[in-house]
């Protein structure tokens, strides 16, 4: 229940906001439009990165998001702006280059936080269903997603029993003896995964999902306020920067 | 293998289980099951007694056909199990594992409980309502918005008894039920399971747990039935339960009129 990473996000996707309360998925395509917007901006259209960012920020504040989680969760973009960084010395214009690399990166991150922030994930999960995703990879994702919390119980099990019979290795010889443990942890997957396939041939898995009848959701005027909203901020956006 | 025992004309209804002269070897040749042959008629509850490695779920996952005999056959309320009746067996048999963990592999419960019934092809509106009712039977009708993770392990199987019950079974069949369970956990699933109208087959060596639940025990061994009675004379037979490695918790004293919801079949 307590797995760092996944368990913060998932406490603040529980919480409740206006963002929180909107469908997955005008959420869904109303950040990923802003994505593919911030993407497609010509290099120093300062003033229309300004008015993205200034949505993203609007929308965190909306959402009563901390700044401190969502600079935490943005720490993934690190690797993406060293690569931008290093523009400047190997490109023509390299400034301005480097620059927009740096905020399309930021931008498209800081929407991604707010939407894994602002929903719980299996309601990010039915958005894109509903949104007609495809059904192998929205399956392969549940799954992964369930799994994973039930994969860091065993891993956290197995190395408390080690650390019980007084293991206390260097980090060195602990990243060695690694390796057993991963060893472990594939072939009781594997064998989960066995069990797991006949629980669900026993209640009449025949190879392919079923469409899901829980989780009905029910656009309502707050999420058409919201997607008019930014599309005619987005469409102002494009015109503007043109 | 050609002892299959004559039809017993009393009973109005089919046998809920059947098995006639089971033998099953795994592909690398252990023999789990030698000849098995157990009837259970409907609303009959009973436990299927063994030490570890006697065959107990092996013969479990033959109630609906996840493994086909190598010898004899199985029916199952008077369908044989295989072929074209699979589907339909596995809608009358609903198999509890032992690890929820197993079994709830939905982001959410109540997708989860949803799972059977979609399986089965019913109306939307139908699987909501089958949703709902099998929430409700095992006390959970609040949780079924909450991922699996964020249930205690004794949630986690009542949730997965539900995810059975919304497939209206006709026959519960549980794989070691009070395992990991703690003692309030599980008297509590003991209760929601003396509440339940179906028929019941609870696999186990948990000896008072299956005294509480079940009035027939069989024992089972390498394979094999070597006895099969009510609940209190087989626990009440020491030389017995010693020859089948199986042990009552010192200082058991077995109350005969302890047993919860005790019915009769009908």
């Amino acid at each position: 229940m307590h797995h760092g990473g996944s368990g913060a996000i998932e406490a603040v996707a529980a919480e409740d906001s206006p963002v929180h309360r909107l469908d997955p998925r005008v959420k869904i395509v109303g950040l990923i439009s802003l994505i593919l917007v911030a993407v497609t901006l010509p290099a120093g259209a300062w003033s229309a990165f300004g008015a993205l960012v200034a949505i993203l920020l609007g929308l965190v504040a909306a959402a009563r998001l901390s700044p401190r989680h969502v600079l935490r969760r943005m720490t993934i973009e690190l690797p993406f702006l060293l690569a931008a960084a290093v523009l400047p010395f190997t490109a023509e214009d390299g400034v301005v280059l480097g620059a927009t690399v740096a905020l399309k990166v930021t931008i498209s991150v800081l929407a991604m936080v707010i939407l894994s922030s602002t929903t719980p994930f299996p309601r990010l999960l039915r958005g894109f269903e509903l949104l007609r995703a495809p059904q192998l990879i929205t399956v392969i994702v549940a799954f992964m997603w369930r799994y994973l919390h039930v994969l860091a119980e065993d891993v956290a099990r197995m190395k408390r029993a080690r650390e019980a019979r007084g293991y206390a290795a260097s980090w060195l010889w602990q990243a060695v003896s690694t390796g057993p443990l991963i060893a472990t942890l594939f072939v009781r997957s594997l064998e989960r995964g066995e069990r797991v396939y006949l629980a669900m041939t026993s209640r009449g898995y025949a190879g392919s999902m079923p469409e899901t009848a829980t989780g009905r959701l029910q656009i309502r005027a707050a999420d058409v306020t919201f997607l008019t909203t930014l599309t005619v901020l987005l469409i102002l956006v494009v015109v503007v920067s043109v | 293998m050609s002892g299959v025992p004559s039809g017993n004309s009393r009973t109005p209804r089919p046998p809920a289980i059947d098995l006639a002269d089971v033998g099953y070897a795994y592909p690398d040749g252990h023999q789990a099951l030698r000849g098995v042959t157990l009837r259970v008629q409907a609303g009959e509850r009973v436990a299927v007694l063994g030490p570890n490695g006697a065959g107990k779920s092996t013969l479990c996952l033959h109630l609906n056909g996840i493994l086909i005999p190598t010898g004899g056959s199985v029916s199952v309320c008077g369908l044989p199990v295989g072929g074209k009746n699979l589907k339909e067996v596995r809608r009358r048999i609903g198999l509890v594992f032992q690890d929820p963990d197993d079994m709830l592999f939905m982001p959410t419960v109540a997708q989860d409980v949803a799972f059977g019934p979609s399986n089965l092809g019913l109306p939307e509106d139908e699987i909501l309502a089958r949703v709902e009712r099998a929430l409700a039977t095992v006390g959970m009708e609040e949780m079924g918005e909450r991922s699996p993770h964020h249930l205690s392990f004794g949630q986690r199987k009542r949730a997965a008894t539900a995810a059975v019950l919304s497939m209206d079974p006709e026959v519960l069949v549980l794989d070691e039920p009070s395992a990991s369970l703690d003692p309030r956990a599980r008297r509590e699933f003991g209760e929601l399971l003396a509440g339940l109208s179906q028929t019941i087959v609870v696999v186990t060596h948990d000896l008072p747990y299956a005294h509480e639940i079940c009035e027939r025990a069989v024992i089972i061994d390498r394979g094999r039935i070597v006895a099969d009675g009510p609940t209190d004379e087989i626990l009440d037979d020491v030389d017995l339960l010693a020859a089948h490695d199986l042990e009552l918790p010192h200082g058991f004293v077995m109350d005969h009129h302890h047993r919860q919801g005790k019915r009769h079949a009908g």
